[in-house]
Order: C-alpha cells, then sequence, then structure tokens
C-alpha cells in the first residue's frame, strides 16, 4: 500500500466530516516559510456533490477502537484500515499547497488506541509541517473527546481551528448511538478553548491598553458574549461603506457580533472552534438543534455549527432504515436558520416553536418567518431601519446597505432597487417606494402567500428534491 | 482635476507622447467628436481620459474604446493610442488615479480600476464617464449608488473581482525540471496583475511564473521576493511558456497530480450529485474556461504515475493501519 491508496481510504474516511472552511485566519507570509491565511479563506475545486474543497480533508487513520453506530469507521465495521505516518501526511500538505490545490489541512482521526495516543500522533503531523517544512498556511484539527487538556492546548498552538464534534443532538442519544463517548467528554474541550481564547483576549487587549492602542468602542469583553453590530435604527450606527459591495466580505456588513480580538496576534486556535452534528440519525427536532445551536454559540462562542444529514448505509436497529435517507433539504434549511441566527440577529424561537417544531421544507426560513408575520409588511424603503430591512425576503446585507446610501440622496423606486441588485422577485411583496406597492404584487396577503411559495416550489432544487423524496418526508 | 489641469500646457509644449496626442485630440475636438483608442489596462484607460482633461475637450466630445474594438461613427476622428508602457503615460495614469483618490476616496478608485480590467468592449468609455463624474462631484460619487455611470462601473468591479477569486482558485502551478513552479491562467479578464501579490505571498519561498497567454501577461517571482514582476508578453514568448507546462515538467509532478486526482475522487458524498439536486453546482462555481486546466477534471490525471517521492515514506503491507499505524 502506497501513499495513492492510503489518500483514498481516508480521504474517504474522511468525507462525512461536513466542516471544510479555511477563514478566520489573518496571517501574513513568514521569512522562509510557505504559505499564508486569510480571513476569507479559498475555495479550490468543487466535488460532484457540489461541495467546496479548500483543505486537504483526510483521517489520519481509519482504524478507531470506538464503535459509534452512525460510523463508517467503527471498530465493528469491515472497511480497509490505513494510517498515514506523520511525515507522509505533511509532505502531502505542502504538496497540495505548493500547486494551489488547497488552503491547508483538515487533520482528524479514527481513535488509535486512546484519545491521548491519537493526539499526539497528530501533533506529531503538525510539528513537521510546522517546524520542519515551515508550513505557514491554514490548519484545521479535531479534537478527540477524551483528550488530556495538555494536548488540546499543544494542538491549539499548532492550528488555526479546532473542533470538537458534539455528534448528536442529546444526551440520550450520544449515549445509545457513541457508547464510548460521554456528554462531559465532549463538552470539557469545548469550554477549555473557549476559555484559552478568552484569556488570551484578555492579555492581548491589556497588552494593547498598556502601548496605548485603540479599542473598540463596544463588543465583547474577555469570555462575554458578542455584541451585536447596530444600524439606522438602534444606537451606534456602524461606519457606512461607500458601495457596500466589494470591498472584503459583505458579512462585515451584518449584524454579527464581533470581538474585540480578531485573529491576528492569537496564537492559540486563532480561527476559534467550531462542532459538527449528525441530523436525522435521531428523533431531534429542528427546534431543539437550533436551540442547541444558539446555546453553543452562547456558551463556547463557536464560530460554526456544521450539519449533516444522517445517509443511512448500515443494519442498526437504533438507526434509520438503509434506503430512507434524510432530505437533503433538512439539512439546507438548517443551515439557512443558521445564518439568520449568526448574521440577521434571528433568535431560534422566530424560526422554530415547540408548536411548530419543524423548518419549511420548500420555503426558506427568511421568507418562512416573513410569511408568518405579514402584518410587519409592507416595509418601506424610505425610512426603514436597517435591521429591519435586512428582515426583508431578498434584501441581504449588501442590498441594505446601498438602499440607506441611495436614499440619502432622493427618492428610490423599484427601478432602483432592480439596479441595486435587489432581489425583487421576493422581495416586492415586502415593501413599498414612496409609499407605493409594486405593480406586481398582490395587495392581498393570502395572494402573496400563493405567489410566493408557488415561486419557491418551482425552484430546480425543490422539484428535483421533491421528485426523490416523494409524498413520504422522513425527518428522522 | 486641478493637478492634471495646471499641468496641460507643460505636457502639451513638450513632444513627448501625451503631448502628442493631447495636441491631436485638442485639434480634431468639435464636430462629431474625437475616438480615442486606449490598450486594454489601467494605465492606458486612466492616462487616455488624462490626455482627455488636458487637451481642455469637453465629457461629450470624447470617446474612448479598447484598441482592438475600434469602430468610429460618421465623422468621429480618431486619435492614436497612447502607448501604455511608456513612463510619461503611466505617470500620467498615476497622477490621475491619485487626484481621483482624492477627490472621491480611495474605494471609488480602487473599482475604477478593477474597471480597467474588464474584457468588455464598453470598459474604456464607462471608466472615462465615471471618472468624469467623480471629478465633478467632489465626495459625491459614494452615494450615487443608482446613477448609471456608478452602476456600469460597479458592474464592471463586481464581474472583475470574481474573475480574480477564480484565478486564486482555480490556478494550478505544476512543478518544473528546473525546481520552479509555472501556473497557466485563462481568466476572462487580464486578472494576472491583480492576483501577482496573493501568489507572492503565498509561494514566498518559491520560484514561480504566472502566465496568462489570451491577455499576454505574466507575473514572475523569485524565490524569498516579497512580490512579483508582471510584464506583457509577445506572443513567442506566452506561447513559449505554456509549452514548458507540458515538456518540462519535474519527476514528481505525474505522481502528486494522481494523488490529487484519487484525492478529489473519494471525498465527494453518493447521493448529492447533479441528479439528485436538478442542477450541476459545478457549471455554476467552475466556469468552462478554467475546467481545461484543471488535473482534478482531466482523465489523464488518474493513469499510472510512476513510482512514489522518496518523501513521501516507504509503501507499507496493505491493512498496516489496523490498529497499528504504519
Amino acid at each position: 500500500m502506497d501513499t495513492l491508496d492510503r489518500l483514498g481510504i481516508l480521504a474517504e474516511a474522511a468525507r462525512y466530516d461536513a466542516a471544510c472552511t479555511s477563514s478566520g485566519s489573518a496571517r501574513g507570509p513568514r521569512a522562509g516559510g510557505l504559505g499564508a491565511a486569510t480571513p476569507a479563506g479559498c475555495c479550490h475545486a468543487f466535488t460532484p456533490d457540489g461541495r467546496c474543497v479548500t483543505l486537504l480533508k483526510v483521517l489520519m487513520s481509519n482504524a478507531c477502537t470506538h464503535d459509534c453506530a452512525y460510523c463508517v469507521n467503527r471498530s465493528s465495521a469491515s472497511c480497509e484500515r490505513a494510517t498515514f505516518a506523520p511525515r507522509e501526511l505533511a509532505e502531502l500538505t505542502v504538496d497540495f499547497y505548493r500547486r494551489n490545490y488547497v488552503e491547508g489541512l483538515f487533520l482528524s482521526s479514527g481513535v488509535l488506541g486512546t484519545a491521548d495516543a491519537t493526539t499526539e500522533r497528530m501533533i506529531s503531523c503538525l510539528r513537521i509541517l510546522r517546524e520542519d517544512l515551515r508550513f505557514n498556511g491554514y490548519v484545521h484539527a479535531k479534537v478527540i473527546p477524551g483528550t488530556s487538556p495538555e494536548l488540546v492546548y499543544e494542538l491549539g498552538l499548532l492550528a488555526d481551528r479546532l473542533s470538537v464534534n458534539i455528534e448528536l443532538p442529546s444526551a440520550p442519544s450520544l449515549e445509545r448511538l457513541c457508547p464510548e463517548k460521554t456528554r462531559e467528554q465532549v463538552l470539557a474541550p469545548m469550554a477549555q478553548i473557549s476559555s484559552g481564547r478568552s484569556r488570551e483576549e484578555g492579555r492581548l487587549l491589556e497588552e494593547r491598553g498598556r502601548r496605548g492602542g485603540r479599542l473598540a468602542p463596544a463588543g465583547r469583553g474577555a469570555g462575554g458574549a458578542a455584541a451585536p453590530r447596530t444600524g439606522a435604527a438602534g444606537g451606534p450606527a456602524a461606519p457606512m461603506p461607500l458601495f457596500a459591495a466589494g470591498r472584503g466580505s459583505a458579512l462585515g456588513l451584518t449584524l454579527r457580533g464581533r470581538s474585540r480580538v480578531g485573529p491576528r496576534g492569537r496564537a492559540f486556535a486563532p480561527a476559534g472552534q467550531s462542532t459538527q452534528l449528525i441530523v436525522g440519525a435521531t428523533p431531534e427536532d429542528d427546534n431543539r438543534i437550533l436551540t442547541l445551536s444558539k446555546a453553543l454559540y452562547d456558551r463556547f462562542h463557536l464560530k460554526r455549527v456544521f450539519f449533516s444529514a444522517y445517509m443511512p448505509m448500515l443494519d442498526d436497529e437504533r438507526l434509520p432504515e438503509v434506503g430512507t435517507p434524510v432530505p437533503l433539504r433538512r439539512e439546507h434549511r438548517l443551515y439557512q436558520a443558521d445564518w439568520l441566527m449568526r448574521y440577521y440577529a434571528f433568535e431560534p424561537g422566530e424560526l422554530v416553536t415547540p408548536e411548530e417544531p419543524w423548518l419549511d421544507l420548500e420555503v426558506d426560513p427568511k421568507l418562512a418567518w416573513a410569511l408568518r408575520n405579514l402584518d410587519r409588511f409592507p416595509v418601506e424603503v424610505m425610512d426603514a431601519p436597517l435591521e429591519l430591512l435586512l428582515r426583508v425576503p431578498g434584501v441581504g446585507p449588501v442590498g441594505a446597505r446601498r438602499i440607506v446610501a441611495a436614499r440619502e440622496r432622493g427618492p428610490v423606486t423599484f427601478d432602483d432597487l432592480r439596479a441595486l441588485r435587489v432581489t425583487l422577485r421576493r422581495a416586492r411583496h415586502f415593501l413599498t417606494c414612496g409609499g407605493k406597492r409594486d405593480d406586481k404584487s398582490p395587495l392581498d396577503a393570502g395572494l402573496i402567500r400563493q405567489r410566493v411559495v408557488s415561486d419557491a416550489r418551482s425552484s430546480a432544487y425543490n422539484r428535483r428534491r421533491s421528485e426523490l423524496e416523494g409524498g413520504q418526508l422522513r425527518l428522522f | 482635476m486641478r493637478e492634471a489641469s495646471s499641468g496641460c500646457s507643460e505636457v502639451a509644449g513638450t513632444p513627448g507622447e501625451v503631448g502628442r496626442a493631447v495636441t491631436l485630440i485638442r485639434g480634431a475636438a468639435g464636430g462629431a467628436g474625437v475616438l480615442l483608442p486606449c490598450r486594454p489596462s489601467a494605465e492606458g484607460v486612466v492616462a487616455s481620459v488624462g490626455a482627455g482633461y488636458l487637451a481642455h475637450v469637453r465629457e461629450g466630445d470624447l470617446e474612448l474604446c479598447r484598441l482592438d474594438r475600434c469602430q468610429p461613427r460618421i465623422g468621429q476622428v480618431v486619435v492614436g493610442a497612447l502607448d501604455d508602457a511608456s513612463d510619461e503615460v503611466v505617470a500620467l495614469s498615476r497622477r490621475v488615479l491619485g487626484a481621483f483618490a482624492r477627490t472621491t476616496g480611495r474605494e471609488c478608485a480602487r473599482r475604477a480600476l478593477l474597471a480597467c480590467a474588464s474584457d468588455d468592449p464598453e470598459a474604456p468609455e464607462a471608466v472615462h464617464r465615471y471618472l468624469r463624474l467623480g471629478f465633478s462631484l467632489p465626495r459625491e460619487l459614494h452615494a450615487r449608488a443608482t446613477d448609471a455611470r456608478v452602476l456600469a462601473v460597479d458592474e464592471l468591479a463586481r464581474r472583475v473581482l470574481g474573475e480574480v477569486e477564480r484565478t486564486r482558485q482555480f490556478a494550478r502551478f505544476s512543478h518544473l525540471a528546473d525546481g520552479s513552479w509555472l501556473a497557466v491562467v485563462g481568466p476572462a479578464a487580464d486578472t494576472v496583475p491583480l492576483v501577482a501579490r496573493h501568489f507572492a505571498r503565498r509561494m514566498g519561498p518559491e520560484r514561480f511564473c504566472l502566465v496568462d497567454p489570451r491577455h499576454r501577461s505574466a507575473a514572475f517571482h523569485e524565490a524569498h521576493a516579497g512580490d512579483c514582476a508582471v510584464v506583457r508578453l509577445d506572443e513567442g514568448l506566452a506561447r513559449r511558456l505554456v509549452e514548458r507546462e507540458a515538456e518540462d515538467l519535474a519527476a514528481d509532478e505525474r505522481y502528486v497530480r494522481a494523488l490529487w486526482g484519487r484525492f478529489y475522487d473519494r471525498v465527494s458524498l453518493p447521493g448529492r450529485g447533479a441528479h439528485e439536486r436538478g442542477y450541476d453546482l459545478r457549471s455554476v462555481h467552475v466556469p468552462a474556461r478554467h475546467r481545461a486546466r484543471l488535473p482534478e477534471l482531466d482523465p489523464r490525471t488518474r493513469e499510472a504515475p510512476g513510482p512514489a517521492p522518496r518523501r513521501y515514506g516507504p509503501a507499507t503491507p496493505s491493512g498496516a493501519g489496523l490498529g497499528a499505524p504504519s
């Protein structure tokens, strides 16, 4: 078995890990070093399933002593096993990076004996990468539940982002499907990473204060919650960009809370931490999942929660039957809802409730929210605060900021909105310009609902998914 | 545009490149106007706008077009293009752009610069009108988000930015026998000058060349240099550079490409392809012009690659990973 064979086995074994981003770090080139890290990251290839490839995502080994029911690499599975030598994987990463195939390495592993032994092997690989090969690009490392705090810390000094998979949406489900893992083993490294980053943040702020550096006027303190940015309606407005597009990331124009200390200057997990959970292998509803996500964001300051729709491939009485996949649209809608929570200041309770615990599969969550709250619309373009404009379906952060900039000079019409690249197909039903509705939008709330739902259903994605999923949707 | 205007007599009084063009434009102004072709580069377009100011012609009396798309209207007088490689033209373009940035802000100047890299035949005239608008309304351009002249440049800049990002994404470097690296790209805008620094930061200790034969531009980077030298190529040199990618590969290149092909084939999840989705996401994210040069989409990448380079270590017996790391 040579590197080619091992790579095939260990890439396939890692493909169920949803996280593959190279964003969140900002590191310039270093003398003699190879590479840099940019805040926005970069996608280098797109696979047939539509996922972007930004990192060399592999397992260090797919040999595993754990026997998690849903995992293709579990100890009782009869699959071919392989393990990378630390130097082999480090050389591979550099070879791919130089050719501009990837931004760096995503390193995870099956449990080779114990969590500590596996993590030591991962650290050995990252040391070769960082110290011998002087690699300065992006590294995402997976923390295995049960790893000693000293090793988690060491891993965090070598990687840009750390992640601990929470795996399943509730402790009972985790206990049933992952007998070797406990909720405490998962949450302990999350808490350690969060507190480690908070301590470093406090230290950096103190150093900047001593040097007379300027601190952000508002934000989160060490360990505190991120302060949301406010705009035209509430409190101090964020600086208005000259043109709300093109310069940097549009995400900077959203209501997302921002840390007082960015990734520059940080040594421990500068790109923060993320987690992943499997959707549909157990019966928890979307309400439970979004509430859990929100709690994780608040408690551990996660950068992302990734969702992975379970694909039944194993016969196990604890799991859904083979051939009954979770609708991919459920995963898609969860990501959209997560986006609304992080960047548009939506609360989980606005998107799902205990009474209506499932996200609508046909209509995106923002549109579904607007249809449930039609009494709040239409919104007047000329005087609506930024936060309200951001709640209009079809108006994103760039469009909202452009509207605010354009209306300062005079009346804004629906033709102007089209020129500003607002998605009028959805937005026209929820806006007025100078007190006038768009002539293509019906006045009756029922007709509006009918029109937008019909438009959403006719999208290529919804049509195809509806055909494949038939009328028998199985949410878990 | 006070600075440019104040330099009018000085420039027009010299027999230089710009002075000659200014004299010709001034002489031909009036009537059906002047058509000034320009080379599709930031220097060529911005200096041409500057020449119009120096000639004191009104905006409506001067029209810019790409040198390769010169189609005058009846009665319109065509003036010879400025040479964008001449020091005088480069200096004029910097002066105009600097004044524009001071008048309207850096972001507006950046957008104008991006629009200059567009392949769109309307780009030079769109930039001309945008610059004129900016100079006539100091500090107001940013608020004119719905003005057709602003929207035109915004749209060009947006498209060029997209192509800049795709160049960063899909440039693929090959290892050459002399130890250097070469990537051939085919973007739909002149993006090499805009991405050169990105690759210089990324590839610090490596010697590389990024070449775009379509726009005949190339970025050359020496090991440990902070930036690249961006040059214009003649047709013969562009062709020779492209040929090196096929004929002059290092011994390990085929094996690493095969590794990449294997990785790419194995990371995709089943049940999520174009058939299941209703459309192919690759056709959305990877334009056809970039696909031909991607090794992951090239069937030759899967051909027998030869032995593994020694740096990867020895081969191990199959199954050696089962609980016992190799």
